[in-house]
C-alpha cells in the first residue's frame, strides 16, 4: 500500500512529521517498509524553450534560450537532441546539486559559450522515464512553478505492508482511521456528494443477481455524454505515489477513488454492452479476453458479469478487453459491487490474475463505502469529463448483520497480563470505531462494517493492546518448572546432536543440503514414485524429495572437486525419503562421504587415497559412541545399487537395517566427474537399539594381573572365508582366555595354491586366575587348529 | 708404582672409550700394572703383605673409581656428539590432524537448545511432507486465506512440504496433554529463491500453554530468550503488533543491537488463537498461551556475522572452514554457548 502524505490529509487532519506518523504506523502493526522524501528535488523549476540556435563550435549543443519565470532569460547549453523552442522543460538552476552524480551546476563555459544552469533528464533526477533526452513537460506545466509541485514529487510517499487481516487499510480512508486511534490527527470524513437524480432518466441496463450467494451488493451509474481524455496533473501525480499507471481519464477516476475509499469500481463503455448485466457463475469452459489482451478458460466457480451475449467482466477481478473504456468512450456504466471473496479467491488463484481489485475482494471490501464511493466517482467523472447522469440502479441480495461481541472485563487482563481500566478499554475500542455498551461487568461489543477480522473476543484484545501499546505492557518471566530430572532430547533425538560432534571430531564437515534434487539424478539412487515428485519445483534441479543424502553431497563433491580440492570429507544429518506401500517414509540418516587422498604431497610419506577400511573404521567409530560394536553386527554384501557391488556393505543389527557403507559405484563416480574414488555411509539412527541413559553408571571391572601370552598362528584356506567372521569365531573358542586376535598377514597370490589365500593372527591370551601354562597355551592352540580345520577347512602354515 | 701412578693420571686425559679401555687393561687387565702387583703380593707375608695389600687395593680402588667416572664423561660426550648429528629443521610442516566442523545452524540450534532447556521445555518433531490440515487447516488458515498465497508453497501428489514448522504444534497437541512447553526445530520449505530466500531454512518454533499464561509473559520469556541467544544484556527487544492466522494477539519482534542500530525483524510470535486450541480439542476457556518461531539461518547470520544465505547449503569448502565451528564448541552453561 502506497499513498503520499498529503492525500492522507484528506482524510486526517494533523501537524505530525512524516517520521512521527511512520512510527504510529508502525506501532498500530501497519509496517511501515519505506518512505522517499525527494526533497533533493526542490531546486528545480519548470522553465521553457524560447529559441534553440546551433552552438558554432560543436555540432551536437545547441545554445537554448529559456524562461524561467524570472524577468531575464537565461542562456543554456543543452546536449539533449529533443530540445525545441516552446518546450516545457526541467530546469536545474546554478548552484543545484543533481541528484544522479551528485554535482553541483555552476555557471561555466561550453566550448567557449557561457551556459547558465542546466536541462534534466528523467536519469539525472533520478526518476523513472524515458532518458534520451531532457524532460519534455506537458503544457500545463506553470513556467517558473516548483518542478517537484507540478510533479506531485514535493510529498513524502510511504510505503506500508498490510497483514492480510487488514482488509480495511487496503485503502487511504482506512489509514486514516486507524491513525486517528493514535491521537496523531483527527479523522476527517469527507463531504458526501450531494447529486440530486430528480431530472435523471432511468438506466439503460437492466442488472441482475442470478445468484445471492456470489454477490451481495451491486451498484450502478450510467453516466452518457462523457469526453474521455489525459487526467490532469493532480490525478496523475496522485496515483503515481500510489504506485500505479495513469490510464486515461476515466480509468483513473475508477483507480483513485478505489485507492481513497477501498471500494474497487469498475467503468464499462456502456455502448459495448448489450440490453443487461447479470451477475453470475461462468460456464465451464467459456472464455474471456481481458483488458490485458489474455484469454481465460472459466470455470463454473468463477463469478461473471454478462451482458445478453458474454461475459464482460470476471466480476472482482479484471474486465473484459470488449468493453473496456477506450478514448472515444462517450456512455459508461460504473460498477460498485461486493462479490463473495471466497470464488474471487479461488477464481484469481486458478486463472493466476493478480489485480488491485482481486486483492481487495478477496481480503474483504466494506460494503457500507460502495454507495458514496460510487457517488465520488461519479461526480468527479461530471466535472473532469461532463456528461449528464442516469438514475442509479441498487440490488442488495442480503444485508450483513451487525456483528456483536461479549466479553468479560477481565478478559483483556487475563489474556495479556496488563491491568488496563474499563474506561480506557472503551475509549479504544471507540476510537476504532467499534460500539460499546457495558452491562454488569460485561462488554457488548458491536464491530463495525470495515472490521470483517474481527470475530471474537480476542481479537478485541489484540485491538486495544495495539492501541494501548505493546511496549507498555510490562513483562513478566517465564518461571521454569519443577524439574522431574527428565531432558529436553530422548535418546534418539541425542543420537542426532552427538553424531554431529563425533563426526566433526572424526574430520568431517557438516553441510545441509537440499531435501530436494534432480529426479534424474534421483532416478540413479532409487526407483521414482509419484508422490514424491515436487508438483511446482522451482528448476528441474529440485524437483523430487531425495531417496538418499549422498544424492545432494555427490554433487557438492563435484562442485568442490571442480575448485581443486583433491580431498574432502563431509556428512549431514537429515531426512531422506521413500515410498512404501500406501505411504512416504521420512528417515533420518547420518550420512557421509570421504573423497581422495588421506596424505597428498606430503614430504614424509608416500600419497595415499582413502580406502574401504577407513570408511568402515569410521562406521565402526561412529556406531561404537553409541554403544553398538561392528563387529557383533551382521554384515552382509546387500548395499543398495549406488554402492560399488563387490566394495560396499550392509550392517544389520536384530533385523534392523543400522546403515550401509562402502565404495560409490564408479558409474556413479565418473557421471560426478570424481577422478578417484570416493567412499560414503549411511546410518538410520531410529535403528538403534534403545537404550535408557545409564546416567553415567558402569559395570564392574575386574583386571587380572597375570602376564599377557602372544602367539601367532597362520592358516591356508579358501579366499572366499570372510576373515572377520574367523575372528569373532576364534573368540568365542574360548571368550575367557583369549582377549584379542589381531589379521597381521594376508595373502593371496602365487606362494598359495589358485583358489586359496594364507592368514595369520595374533592371539593375545590371559586369564583371570592364575599365569598360563605352556600345557593351556598349547591346548588351546590346538583347539584354534582344530576349529579352523573343520569349520573352514583350513591348514595350518607350518613356516610361518 | 711409578708407572702406575703415571696411568691413573693418564685416565682423565683419555678421549675416547677405546682409549680408556686401553689405559683400564694397562692397569687391571690380565698382566695390567695393578693386577702384576696384587700376583707379586704371593712372595710377602706377615705385616709387609697386609700392609703392601691395603696399599694395593687402595690404588685399585682409586683407579676403578676415575675409570668409571671418566667413562661416563665419555660416554655423555659421545651421546652428546651422536645426538647433535641426530638435528632435525624443527620448522618443517608438521603432519596435520584432519579436523571436521559443525554447520552454523546446527550450532545456532543447539545454543538455543541450551537456553530453551532451562525453561523445562521438551522437544518435539514432525514430518517434513505435510498435509493441507497440520500445514494449514488445523492453524486456522482455511484454503481461501489470503496468507495461503503468502507462503509460497511446495506441493507434491496430495501433500506439501510443510512452509513452517507450526505443524508440530498440531501433532504434539493432538498427542499429548496441556500444560505444554515444547519446541520444534526442523527444515521448512518456501518456493522462494533469491538473496534473501532460499527454497529450504530452518525454523525453531516453541510453545507454552497453560492455565495463566499471558502476553506479558511472552514478552518477558522472549526478551530472556534474545539476550540470552545473543548473549547481550543490552540488546533492546522491541515488540510490534502483526497478524498471523494461528495466533491472536501476534507480534513480530524486532531487535536493536550496539551492532544494528535499526531495528532488525527477528521472529513472530503471539498467543495461540483459541480456533487453533479447539482443532486439538483443548478447551481455550480453560487453557491458553503462546507460540513463537524463528528463522535459525536468519539468527546464526546475524550473531556469527555470516552475510549470504545462499552459502549455507553449497558446501562450499572454503566457506565451512571458515563459518562452521569446532567439533568442540559446545555451547555450555559453565563456559558460554560460543567460544
Amino acid at each position: 500500500m502506497r499513498f503520499g502524505l498529503n492525500d492522507l490529509k484528506q482524510f486526517l487532519h494533523t501537524n505530525a512529521s512524516p517520521e512521527d506518523i511512520a512510527k504510529a504506523l508502525t506501532s498500530l502493526g501497519l509496517e511501515v517498509e519505506k518512505i522517499t522524501m525527494r526533497t533533493d528535488l526542490a531546486p528545480f523549476i519548470v522553465a521553457s524553450i524560447v529559441s534553440t540556435s546551433p552552438h558554432p563550435n560543436a555540432d551536437r549543443l545547441k545554445i537554448c534560450i529559456v524562461d524561467d519565470g524570472s524577468p531575464d532569460s537565461k542562456t543554456i547549453v543543452c546536449g539533449a537532441s529533443n530540445a525545441k523552442s516552446g518546450m516545457k522543460v526541467v530546469l536545474a538552476p546554478i548552484g543545484t546539486k543533481i541528484p544522479n552524480g551528485e554535482f553541483i551546476i555552476k555557471q561555466s563555459k561550453i566550448r567557449d559559450q557561457l551556459s547558465f544552469g542546466m536541462l534534466c533528464s528523467f536519469n539525472e533526477l533520478n526518476l523513472e522515464g524515458d532518458s534520451d533526452g531532457i524532460i519534455e513537460l506537458e503544457n500545463d506545466a506553470q513556467v517558473g512553478q516548483s518542478f517537484a509541485s507540478y510533479a506531485g514529487l514535493d510529498d513524502a510517499i510511504f510505503e506500508i505492508s498490510i497483514t492480510p487481516n487488514r482488509a480495511d487499510c487496503l485503502s487511504i480512508m482506512g489509514i486514516a482511521r486507524d491513525l486517528a486511534a493514535t491521537n496523531i490527527g483527527k479523522f476527517i470524513h469527507p463531504e458526501k456528494p450531494t447529486i440530486t437524480f430528480d431530472n435523471a432518466i432511468e438506466a439503460a441496463i437492466k442488472i441482475e443477481i442470478t445468484n445471492q450467494n456470489i454477490a451481495s451488493q451491486f451498484i450502478s451509474i450510467e453516466i452518457e455524454n462523457v469526453t474521455n481524455k489525459e487526467s490532469p496533473a493532480w490525478l496523475k501525480n496522485a496515483l503515481n505515489k500510489a504506485g500505479m499507471k495513469p490510464i486515461s481519464l476515466l480509468v483513473d477516476i475508477g483507480n483513485y477513488i478505489a485507492h481513497n475509499y477501498g471500494q474497487p469500481l469498475h467503468i464499462y463503455d456502456r455502448d459495448k454492452i448489450s440490453e443487461k448485466l447479470s451477475i453470475t457463475l461462468a460456464q465451464n469452459g467459456e472464455n474471456f479476453t481481458g483488458l490485458n489482451d489474455k484469454t481465460y478458460i472459466l470455470s463454473d466457480n468463477d463469478i461473471i458479469v454478462r451482458d445478453k451475449n458474454a461475459a464482460q467482466c470476471i466480476a472482482g477481478i479484471l474486465g473484459s478487453s470488449a468493453s473496456g473504456c477506450s478514448s472515444d468512450t462517450t456512455n459508461i456504466l460504473i460498477e460498485a459491487a461486493k462479490f463473495n471473496k471466497i470464488n474471487i479467491a479461488k477464481t484469481g488463484r486458478m486463472l493466476k490474475i493478480d489485480s488491485d481489485a482481486r486483492y481487495k475482494f478477496e481480503r474483504g471490501v466494506d460494503e457500507s463505502i460502495a454507495n458514496e464511493a460510487i457517488m465520488k466517482a461519479a461526480s468527479l467523472i461530471i466535472e473532469l469529463c461532463g456528461g449528464n447522469i442516469l438514475k442509479p440502479t441498487l440490488i442488495k441480495t442480503n444485508e450483513l448483520p451487525k456483528k456483536y461481541i461479549k466479553m468479560p472485563a477481565d478478559f483483556v487482563a487475563n489474556k495479556l497480563g496488563a491491568h488496563i481500566e474499563v474506561d480506557l478499554i472503551t475509549q479504544i475500542l471507540m476510537s476504532l470505531g467499534f460500539e460499546v455498551t457495558i452491562k454488569q461487568n460485561i462488554l457488548e461489543v458491536c464491530v463495525p462494517s470495515w472490521r470483517q477480522d474481527i470475530s471474537i473476543a480476542e481479537d478485541l484484545v489484540a485491538e486495544i493492546a495495539r492501541i494501548y501499546g505493546y511496549d507498555k505492557i510490562a513483562p513478566l518471566a517465564l518461571q521454569s518448572l519443577q524439574s522431574n530430572y527428565s531432558y529436553m532430547l530422548n535418546a534418539r533425538q541425542r543420537i542426532s546432536l552427538d553424531s554431529r560432534h563425533i563426526m566433526a571430531a572424526n574430520g568431517y564437515h557438516e553441510v545441509i543440503a537440499w531435501s530436494f534434487a534432480s529426479s534424474k539424478d534421483c532416478s540413479k539412487f532409487s526407483a521414482l514414485h509419484d508422490e514424491l515428485f515436487l508438483q511446482n519445483p522451482l528448476t528441474s534441479e529440485l524437483d523430487y524429495m531425495r531417496p538418499s543424502a549422498l544424492v545432494n553431497m555427490l554433487k557438492i563433491l563435484e562442485n568442490n572437486v571442480a575448485r581443486s580440492v583433491f580431498s574432502m570429507a563431509m556428512f549431514e544429518v537429515g531426512p531422506i525419503f521413500s515410498k512404501a506401500e500406501l505411504e512416504i517414509i521420512e528417515t533420518e540418516c547420518i550420512s557421509a562421504i570421504k573423497y581422495g587422498y588421506k596424505d597428498y604431497k606430503s614430504w614424509q610419506s608416500q600419497d595415499i587415497e582413502y580406502n574401504f577400511f577407513d570408511i568402515k573404521a569410521d562406521v565402526a567409530y561412529l556406531l561404537e559412541e553409541f554403544n553398538i560394536d561392528i563387529d557383533k553386527c551382521v554384515i552382509t554384501r546387500n548395499a543398495p545399487c549406488y554402492y560399488h557391488p563387490t566394495k560396499s556393505a550392509l550392517i544389520k543389527l536384530d533385523d534392523k537395517i543400522i546403515g550401509y557403507f562402502g565404495q560409490i559405484h564408479p558409474n556413479l563416480a565418473q557421471d560426478y566427474n570424481l577422478k578417484l574414488d570416493s567412499f560414503a555411509f549411511e546410518i538410520f539412527p531410529d535403528n538403534f537399539p534403545i537404550a535408557l541413559s545409564s546416567h553415567g553408571k558402569k559395570t564392574n571391572l575386574s583386571l587380572s594381573n597375570y602376564p599377557v601370552v602372544t602367539k601367532d598362528l597362520a592358516f591356508i584356506l579358501d579366499k572366499n572365508c570372510n576373515v572377520g567372521n574367523i575372528i569373532n569365531d576364534i573368540k568365542l573358542i574360548d571368550a575367557a582366555l583369549i582377549k584379542k586376535v589381531q589379521l597381521f598377514d594376508l595373502y593371496e597370490g602365487d606362494k598359495v595354491a589358485e583358489g586359496l589365500k594364507s592368514i595369520a593372527f595374533t592371539y593375545w591370551m590371559q586369564s583371570q586366575e592364575a599365569t598360563l601354562t605352556n600345557e593351556q597355551i598349547h591346548e588351546l592352540m590346538n583347539k584354534i587348529i582344530d576349529f579352523m580345520m573343520k569349520q573352514y577347512n583350513a591348514t595350518l602354515r607350518r613356516d610361518a | 708404582m711409578h708407572n702406575i701412578d703415571e696411568l691413573i693420571n693418564k685416565i682423565k686425559d683419555t678421549q675416547s672409550l677405546l682409549d680408556l679401555e686401553q689405559v683400564r687393561v694397562e692397569l687391571l687387565g690380565k698382566s695390567g700394572l695393578i693386577t702384576n702387583q696384587f700376583k707379586e703380593l704371593a712372595s710377602l707375608s706377615g705385616q709387609e703383605k697386609i700392609a703392601k695389600g691395603q696399599k694395593i687395593n687402595e690404588i685399585k680402588t682409586n683407579a676403578e673409581s676415575l675409570l668409571s667416572s671418566r667413562k661416563k664423561e665419555l660416554q655423555e660426550i659421545d651421546l652428546k656428539e651422536s645426538l647433535a648429528k641426530e638435528s632435525i629443521d624443527i620448522s618443517l610442516p608438521h603432519s596435520k590432524i584432519i579436523k571436521g566442523s559443525i554447520s552454523p545452524v546446527s550450532k545456532a540450534i543447539e545454543e538455543m537448545l541450551h537456553i530453551l532447556s532451562r525453561y523445562n521445555f521438551t522437544f518435539s518433531e514432525g514430518p517434513n511432507i505435510e498435509n493441507d490440515w497440520y500445514n494449514f487447516t488445523a492453524l486456522n488458515i482455511d484454503e481461501n486465506h489470503p496468507s495461503r498465497a503468502m507462503h509460497d508453497t511446495f506441493y507434491l501428489n496430495n501433500t506439501l512440504l510443510r512452509t513452517h514448522t507450526s505443524p508440530v504444534q498440531i501433532r504434539h497437541m493432538e498427542n499429548n496433554k496441556p500444560p505444554f512447553r515444547f519446541i520444534a526445530p526442523g527444515r521448512v520449505y518456501r518456493a522462494d529463491y533469491d538473496a534473501t530466500h532460499s527454497p529450504m531454512f530452518h525454523q525453531i518454533e516453541g510453545v507454552v500453554i497453560d492455565k495463566n499464561i499471558n502476553f506479558a509473559h511472552l514478552k518477558g520469556f522472549l526478551m530472556e530468550l534474545l539476550k540470552s541467544f545473543f548473549e547481550d544484556s543490552e540488546i533492546e527487544v522491541i515488540f510490534r503488533p502483526s497478524f498471523f492466522p494461528f495466533t491472536t494477539p501476534s507480534a513480530e519482534v524486532d531487535i536493536v543491537t550496539k551492532e544494528f542500530s535499526k531495528p532488525l525483524e527477528v521472529l513472530g510470535c503471539g498467543m495461540i488463537h483459541p480456533n487453533v486450541l479447539k482443532n486439538v480439542n483443548i478447551d481455550p476457556n480453560e487453557y491458553q498461551g503462546f507460540a513463537f518461531g524463528l528463522g535459525v539461518e536468519r539468527f546464526a547470520m546475524l550473531k556469527y556475522g555470516i552475510s549470504d544465505l545462499r552459502k549455507f547449503f553449497e558446501g562450499d569448502t572454503r566457506w565451512m572452514q571458515h563459518y562452521n565451528f569446532s567439533a568442540f564448541d559446545l555451547p555450555n552453561f559453565v563456559g558460554g554457548l560460543c567460544k
